[in-house]
């Protein structure tokens, strides 16, 4: 079963120690992931207990009381080190809930939705771009 | 005691329904056999695949991770690849790892099937391309190919059904940069439609061709092969998975034991069997597959099955840019244009034989960041200085066989009918290395040359076993080969293998074509020369 994941101070400091806040944006702390990453984890087996494990070991690091952001961020260091395989598919889960985000998606420019049915306009193919490697002699080795 | 159902007496058994799979059921059946095909995976409805949901990215990360140690569906078998420095990916379902693919189809050179006569190295090919040729443009014909004629580094060949897929700004500022260092490109030949084609739309350009559209503008042989092979009569069966290839007294296929879709034992007869498992499971069925007259595996007199195993390996280099005017994550992700200026063995080099470049484009938001750009202070300003703004090049190395990197059957992994997991064993060699440190090299020379403002060097890709090859090769001696020149067994004459299995070299290109050519190429050798298996 996915372990709850709580929306604690701790998980808010550590999201945007990953990924910070930028002009109008809050970080991926402030934008309130935390249904996101519950659902995601919940849905496949790969992620299901990655965020409560990492927010563990990176209290580990931390003494009780708040952390301010630079001994939040001197945490994830620690874990980032000391475990590169957890930590790279906790930071790809945050990623996954930011970058998935409609907030995130007007920042950058990208179309909120599925790929289709709309796709992107290409100018057509266009065969006076040949023009140069055309010239060249067959160089393919010649052999039954 | 289990009871196992007999199901009624079939001329062709084939297992797997890929991109060989498919391509043997089709011709058979048109040749008036009776064929019937197992598929361990489901119908994959088009409804269902990612590019129809917004939550695509995490789609593409989970359930339609390339591993299947990743994704692990019911149609999935777990792979041990523990001990090799590439992992293997694959997909099960109707119509195989073409449900999941780039569709990038160059053909192999005249050379590449006689590496050890012009090079010394692995062994020659007992069939030559000129053997292929033929089979070559039926399955572009089938699967329909967007290309153009010309191509100074390739033999000259019939016309593509379409005209190639457009280069984009980005794809074109990529072909200056390789005209300006005097190195061949060309567009790369894509089984992706540039235009509609027997009844599918054309592309639209949406990004991730590797996850499939409703569109069927890109081709798999679930929507071109086997709609046709069905209505010529044959029975495709989902979600069967075969658990052993059975033989008679005289060491002779006589059919496949399998569980069906509500998990029930059944046999089903046949005078014949294809087995079309892909370079993994090929050898996985086969060595599962003992009996007193094959105590190692079924066709393994030769000890051959399983070894040998090919990858393909892959390096290069990723390119920032400021001046491209259209962001890169417009218009298909591979399939923009290839580069064989490296592709032959050239004495001056301190390998053997060669790769090809291959051109890909920026990804959406989350491939983006994922892997590439750092956490922390700088996210942002490094995100922003990616996204829409990269190009890559890839190059993708011949991969020599050697022995000691094979498929055995795992002691411990079974999938969730017990069936022992395949276990691979594989190391790079040292010509790859040489090979793959070249290809960084000249990577970075065209990204300089296009004008890259920063430049990433990816000195070996780990997750791109995709290319399984080898692993049954083909040979005309029985010692040392699984199966001959139409890929019929030399133990069992009723036995063929039809995948990237009876491969004895891999070139520097995707296999698909290759392997859908040798598939038809067998299929042809059945109908015409062994008349014997049809009732």
């Amino acid at each position: 079963m996915t372990p709850d994941i709580r929306e604690d101070s701790l998980l808010v400091a550590v999201l945007d120690g990953i990924i910070p806040p930028t002009g109008n944006l809050p970080g991926a702390g402030g934008l309130g992931l935390v249904s996101e990453l519950q659902r995601m984890s919940r849905d496949h087996t790969k992620y299901e207990d990655v965020v409560p494990r990492a927010i563990t070991v990176i209290s580990r690091s931390l003494d009780s009381g708040e952390p301010d952001s630079r001994e939040v961020e001197q945490a994830i260091r620690e874990f980032e080190a000391a475990d590169p395989k957890d930590f790279a598919r906790f930071l790809e889960i945050v990623y996954l809930a930011y970058y998935s985000d409609p907030r995130v998606y007007d920042r950058i420019g990208w179309r909120t939705g599925p790929l289709q049915p709309e796709g992107h306009p290409m100018p057509p193919w266009d065969e006076s771009i040949l023009e140069t490697t055309k010239k060249r002699e067959p160089f393919w080795t010649r052999v039954e | 005691m289990t009871s196992v159902k007999t199901r009624e007496p079939v001329d062709v058994l084939v297992m797997g329904s890929g991109a060989s799979g498919a391509a043997v059921t089709w011709s058979l059946s048109a040749g008036g056999f009776k064929v019937v095909c197992l598929e361990q995976g489901p119908w994959v409805p088009p409804s269902s695949y990612p590019t129809n949901s917004a939550d695509w990215q995490y789609l593409q990360r989970t359930t339609w991770d390339y591993s299947p140690n990743v994704r692990k569906l019911p149609a999935d078998y777990p792979v041990n690849d523990e001990h090799s420095q590439i992992k293997v990916v694959m997909y099960n379902a109707i119509g195989g790892s073409t449900i999941h693919w780039t569709a990038h189809v160059p053909r192999f050179h005249p050379s590449d099937f006689r590496v050890k006569s012009l090079d010394g190295v692995a062994e020659d090919w007992p069939i030559s391309y000129f053997d292929l040729e033929p089979y070559y443009d039926l399955n572009d014909e089938m699967m329909g190919c967007s290309g153009i004629n010309g191509d100074p580094a390739n033999p000259p060949r019939s016309p593509r059904q379409m005209p190639p897929l457009p280069l984009g700004p980005d794809g074109e500022r990529m072909a200056r940069a390789f005209d300006s260092l005097g190195w061949h490109w060309w567009p790369s030949d894509s089984h992706v439609n540039s235009t509609e084609y027997r009844g599918r739309q054309a592309c639209n350009y949406c990004g991730p061709i590797g996850l499939n559209c409703d569109r069927g503008a890109r081709a798999s042989s679930d929507i071109t092969y086997l709609p046709d092979a069905i209505k010529l009569g044959a029975d495709v069966r989902p979600n069967s998975t075969v658990y052993e290839i059975t033989t008679g007294p005289d060491g002779r296929a006589t059919g496949a034991n399998y569980y069906n879709s509500k998990g029930e034992q059944e046999f089903q007869p046949a005078n014949s069997v294809v087995v079309a498992g892909n370079g993994i499971g090929t050898p996985r069925m086969l060595l599962h597959s003992r009996s007193r007259i094959h105590p190692n595996g079924l066709a393994n007199s030769s000890g051959m099955v399983g070894k040998n195993l090919m990858f393909h390996v892959y390096a290069g280099a990723t390119g920032l840019f400021n001046d491209l005017g259209s962001p890169t994550y417009r218009g298909p992700l591979a399939n923009i244009i290839m580069s064989q200026e490296f592709y032959e063995t050239d004495p001056s080099r301190d390998f053997k034989r060669g790769y090809t470049f291959q051109v890909g484009r920026g990804q959406g938001p989350a491939p983006t960041a994922i892997g590439n750009v750092p956490w922390g202070k700088n996210h942002h300003v490094e995100f922003d200085q990616r996204f829409g703004k990269t190009m890559g090049l890839g190059a993708i190395g011949d991969d020599l066989p050697e022995e000691i990197n094979r498929v055995e059957l795992d002691t411990k992994q079974t999938d969730r009918h017990g069936i022992p997991a395949p276990k691979i064993t594989y190391r790079v060699s040292e010509n790859s290395k040489r090979l793959l440190a070249h290809g960084v090299k000249s990577a970075r020379k065209v990204l300089e040359a296009a004008g890259a403002h920063r430049i990433f060097e990816n000195p070996f890709s780990t997750n791109t076993g995709w290319h399984l090859m080898g692993t049954a090769r083909m040979g005309d001696d029985p010692g040392r080969s699984v199966v001959d020149r139409f890929g019929q067994s030399h133990d069992a004459d009723n036995l063929f293998i039809v995948d990237g299995s009876v491969f004895v070299t891999g070139a520097a290109v995707n296999p698909t074509p290759t392997i859908q050519a040798l598939a038809l190429r067998t299929a042809d050798y059945i109908r015409h020369e062994r008349m014997d298996l049809k009732s």
